[in-house]
């Protein structure tokens, strides 16, 4: 089958819109319709090019130490002041965004994809493999997400892959749950008993069907977490267990911040409210897009 | 339930503790650490035994409540815990209780006036309070204190049993942090199934009665709201668990957490082990009470019986 019902119907087309042409009209669309989840795209997007651009943008090196230079204030030399070792702090932002949206994304990513497939087996075979995967997705879910990405942590040492997987287990918990959920409907649907009436075997149904459809609550899921893994990213690094100094880092940069709040409030402020922004900018852009993927949602 | 439930906890932190098994008595000791030592520790870890005689003897420990003893004062952690869960559990209920009274009547209100400016405040407030990591409020919080008002929460912990003003004073800010998005959630919550009651039919009947807008809000809309709002507040329980971890640490509160990372920095691997159980028990526990409390509130939800 090649395109869609209506676009079959159309057999001489008027006028030739190209299709990208068509996916920018959709996209203006949707950014008049969600100002809110343009204005935090743009913002996610920011984000980004300016961790990327690191190199290019910062200042100072990140891990230049100037005793001399400590707890300056913000100036024209050092943008956003400097920290209690003299490191300018400008510089450290931009450079800590790159392992503070890496972890976000890893986490995001692995613990979505793995527990989207366990889901997804387990919400497809249901019986025995379903009952002990839900009871033991159960047990991690129970478990707060911080104490097991300590424990992770704690046992495997901080490095970019380990937080990630330490950040990524909750999350898979989570992914595994909704993914099954999505799976066990899916599986009922008239499409795929037809499938399954013509011969279609399990694995035919399940890459053919059922892993398709559930790409939109995959993505929403993604979206969702990264968020929520820069947030515990940064907790961590608060707490001294994140990518261990002197690696910049967003949560690393209020390592011992609460001694330093009265006098040098730049050193705490400028951090915490990136990640603060980040960590909207990542949940409102999910929620926009989860709301452009819910065709209940489309006029 | 709780049982399976509490067994694949405790399997999952001897699992996840034993990720480098060689590695743990090499990473107390440092580089210097003699090979005999290294044994030494092991032996006393039981580390040498096999990895399932090691798993059950586990399980065994902790179901007769033995969390082992402390490498660095001997002390057995059971009691060590003890002594700091109180603070722990103050915490996470006073800011509970702060978020509720917060959030409840913020979401009735933001419903009440749908679309309206208390409405649009609301959601902004609402979606930050999600967004904001609650260390950094906690921060912010500090700052603030410290540069407008001069107040900054005393140190030395007295329960609420024996000093509740103090305990309140002490606890104020911490509580807060952690209720934030707590409350933030609930407020949501409240919010849209105050707006479904607002127009159901019974509500419309109380309008065409005369009924004042107090009365109908107290009485008729906020009464059959309460119990999703509960549901949500308790399922968020252990999310307040973790975050009184990081809470404790940025006002130096001798809670759990304070025990946790006092471990973590001097190696103290059986005591880290046995506060990552504990914890992760603790809150199933708590989840387990939250669910059998539905029950009470609601007779429709009676478990195990019949319909």
């Amino acid at each position: 089958m090649r395109g869609t019902a209506a676009e079959r119907k159309l057999d001489v087309p008027a006028e030739r819109v190209s299709p990208s042409l068509r996916l920018l009209a959709r996209s203006w669309r949707e950014v008049q319709r969600r100002p809110l989840g343009a204005v935090s795209l743009a913002t996610v997007l920011l984000l980004l090019t300016v961790s990327a651009a690191a190199p290019l943008i910062a200042t100072h090196a990140p891990t230049d130490i100037d005793v001399y230079q400590k707890w300056r204030p913000p100036s024209s030399t050092h943008l956003l002041g400097t920290d209690s070792l003299g490191r300018d702090v400008w510089s450290r932002l931009v450079w800590g965004g790159r392992i503070s949206l890496a972890v976000g994304f890893g986490a995001a990513f692995i613990g979505t994809t793995v527990g989207a497939l366990i889901g997804l087996i387990s919400g497809f075979l249901l019986g025995r493999v379903d009952l002990v995967v839900q009871r033991v997705v159960d047990g991690v879910q129970s478990i707060p997400a911080l104490i097991s990405a300590l424990a992770f942590v704690y046992a495997l040492g901080p490095s970019w892959i380990t937080l990630s997987l330490a950040i990524g287990v909750p999350i898979l918990a989570i992914a595994a749950r909704v993914m099954r959920s999505t799976t066990v409907v899916l599986r009922e649907e008239v499409y795929v008993e037809a499938a399954r009436a013509l011969g279609g075997s399990d694995a035919y149904v399940v890459t053919r069907h059922i892993a398709p459809n559930s790409v939109a609550p995959y993505m929403v899921l993604l979206t969702a977490h990264i968020a929520w893994a820069i947030v515990i990213e940064a907790s961590l690094g608060f707490l001294g267990l994140g990518i261990p100094p002197p690696t910049p880092t967003w949560g690393g940069m209020l390592v011992g911040a609460q001694k330093e709040l009265l006098f040098a409030p730049w050193t705490v402020i400028v951090p915490g409210t990136v990640i603060t922004v980040a960590a909207l900018a990542f949940n409102l852009a999910g929620d926009a897009i989860r709301d452009s993927f819910d065709p209940r949602l489309q006029q | 339930m709780a049982i399976p439930t509490v067994i694949i906890v405790l399997t999952f932190v001897f699992l996840v503790m034993r990720l480098l098994p060689g590695n743990v008595a090499y990473s107390i000791l440092g580089e210097a650490g003699r090979p005999e030592d290294i044994k030494l520790i092991e032996q006393r870890l039981g580390l040498d035994r096999p990895l399932v005689v090691q798993y059950l003897d586990w399980l065994r420990r902790m179901g007769t409540l033995d969390l082992g003893t402390s490498f660095v004062n001997e002390e057995p952690v059971l009691t060590q815990i003890r002594s700091r869960v109180g603070l722990t559990v103050n915490l996470a209920v006073l800011s509970s209780v702060i978020g509720l009274l917060i959030a409840v009547p913020a979401g009735l209100i933001a419903a009440f006036r749908q679309d309206r400016k208390a409405d649009y405040l609301f959601r902004v407030l609402s979606i930050l309070g999600i967004a904001i990591p609650n260390f950094y409020l906690a921060l912010l919080l500090l700052l603030a204190s410290g540069l407008w008002i001069g107040f900054v929460p005393p140190y030395v912990y007295k329960s609420p049993f024996t000093d509740p003003m103090y305990n309140l004073k002490q606890l104020i800010l911490p509580a807060l942090a952690l209720g934030a998005s707590q409350a933030a959630l609930v407020a949501r919550m409240t919010r849209s199934v105050c707006l479904d009651v607002l127009r159901s039919d019974f509500v419309r009947t109380a309008w065409a009665k005369g009924l004042s807008d107090e009365a109908i809000l107290l009485r008729h809309v906020l009464r059959p709201s309460l119990l999703p709002v509960i549901t949500v507040a308790g399922s968020q329980m252990a999310r307040m668990l973790g975050g009184a971890i990081v809470v404790e640490a940025v006002f130096n509160l001798p809670g759990l957490g304070g025990l946790l990372f006092e471990a973590i920095a001097v190696k103290d691997y059986p005591t880290v082990q046995a506060t990552i159980a504990f914890a992760a028990v603790f809150v199933v526990l708590v989840n387990l009470l939250v669910d059998l409390m539905y029950g009470l509130l609601d007779p429709r939800v009676r478990v195990g019986q019949a319909a």
